[in-house]
């Protein structure tokens, strides 16, 4: 798995989940995330000073778009929404969410595109874009 | 006894889109259900629900299959519920199936199914509640069948699914004038016509582009567009989001463990790659 930090604080790391190390999970249970390591702030920290975040996940294959989800701090509670770092024992710092792509149909050049903004107050498109 | 009933026929001649209306609630007898995924080749192609309840002298077992909840298209419920009623006097016994479907579809529910068959937006589920008299000492067993179909979210003129409204779908609703086919009727009068087509044009996609400012410090703009849609470049973000403060993006190598942690399909660190 190639990682490229784009921007931003976060890297991915190991989680702390009691089943083995996991960057990315893709559960059979409906979820899937990515666990996300400290910056220059814990996860902990970042989220008591980030709570109205909005984030954004896309699957790419051969170059198209095939899943895409977003969400922000007010949809976080809710079964199929990308959840926020949660820091639980059993997905680490894991950002979460509802299941884009069945595990099973993983490929090999699949692209995960993580996308977070600190702040609900920026305008960000709905997601699928509008074509208007 | 055995009866047999069908609790509707396929295809509408009149049919609704998908409303935010109360759905029944949870009925409080509890159900033992089991979902089998039925597989092919390509993968789950629908499941097999099975659901007991059981008070002693009164059973209902509900057996019904359906596809996956995932994709836009016809979509329909195919099963039966058996009846049990060995009290003394008759009873009137009813049971609630759910059918979830996955974020960013929607049904289009035929007005015929009004009152058995309806749409639980907050939770992306298909309700259908299925009444009977069952007399004293009687075992019936009723068909289960309904068939709507399910659409993008905002996009009902998108009948293929990919995403756009545009001359695929226009060939489809073609092909489908002076049929009552739901799946084209846009405007619920019970006939495809020329003004559901009417609708599907003023539906048309447009589409628009977007390119990132030149990385090399100059802050010039590359004055030439890129000729595709800019998100062919996998490497790179989508412009969309680019005023996000983080982003990841991460490629993936190799195919993730199967089941190396009970159910999960991970990742580990290892075979990350840092850039």
């Amino acid at each position: 798995m190639a990682v490229d930090l784009v921007k931003g604080d976060f890297d991915v790391a190991d989680d702390t989940g009691s089943g083995g190390p996991a960057v990315i999970s893709a559960s059979t249970y409906g979820y899937q995330s990515v666990n996300l390591s400290d910056g220059e702030v814990t996860v902990d920290e970042w989220v008591d000073t980030n709570p109205n975040a909005k984030w954004v996940v896309e699957i790419y294959r051969d170059g198209e778009i095939i899943h895409q989800l977003s969400t922000d701090s007010n949809n976080t509670n809710g079964y199929k929404r990308i959840q926020l770092p949660d820091n639980s024992r059993q997905y680490g710092n894991g950002l979460w969410w509802a299941t884009l792509l069945k595990p099973e149909d993983f490929e090999v050049g699949d692209v995960w595109k993580v996308y977070g903004w600190n702040e609900m107050n920026p305008v960000i498109n709905s997601y699928p874009p509008d074509r208007t | 006894m055995l009866k047999t009933l069908t609790l509707a026929v396929v295809l509408a001649s009149n049919s609704a889109f998908a409303q935010d209306t109360d759905c029944p609630p949870r009925m409080p007898k509890p159900l033992t259900t089991t979902r089998v995924p039925q597989l092919s080749d390509s993968g789950v192609e629908s499941i097999i629900t099975v659901s007991e309840g059981d008070v002693g002298d009164r059973k209902v077992v509900a057996v019904y299959e359906r596809p996956l909840g995932d994709f836009v298209g016809p979509f329909n419920l195919d099963g039966t519920v058996e009846w049990t009623n060995n009290t003394a006097v008759a009873r009137l016994m009813s049971v609630r199936l759910v059918v979830q479907l996955s974020d960013g579809i929607i049904p289009i529910i035929p007005e015929q199914y009004s009152g058995e068959v309806c749409w639980e937006p907050s939770t992306k589920r298909i309700i259908t509640v299925v009444r009977q008299r069952v007399e004293a000492g009687e075992n019936i067993e009723v068909s289960v069948i309904w068939d709507i179909v399910t659409r993008l979210e905002g996009q009902l003129a998108d009948f293929n699914g990919d995403g756009w409204v545009d001359e695929l779908d226009q060939t489809l609703l073609i092909g489908a004038l002076g049929t009552d086919n739901p799946l084209y009727d846009l405007n619920k009068d019970g006939v495809v016509d020329m003004d559901d087509m009417e609708i599907l044009f003023q539906a048309i996609s447009d589409s628009w582009n977007d390119q990132i400012e030149a990385a090399n410090g100059g802050g010039d703009v590359d004055p030439i567009d890129p000729p595709d849609d800019p998100i062919e470049i996998v490497e790179d973000f989508n412009p969309l989001w680019e005023s996000a403060d983080h982003i990841l993006i991460l490629t993936m190598n190799e195919t993730p463990n199967d089941n190396a942690r009970g159910g999960h399909f991970i990742v580990p660190k290892p075979e990350w790659r840092l850039i």
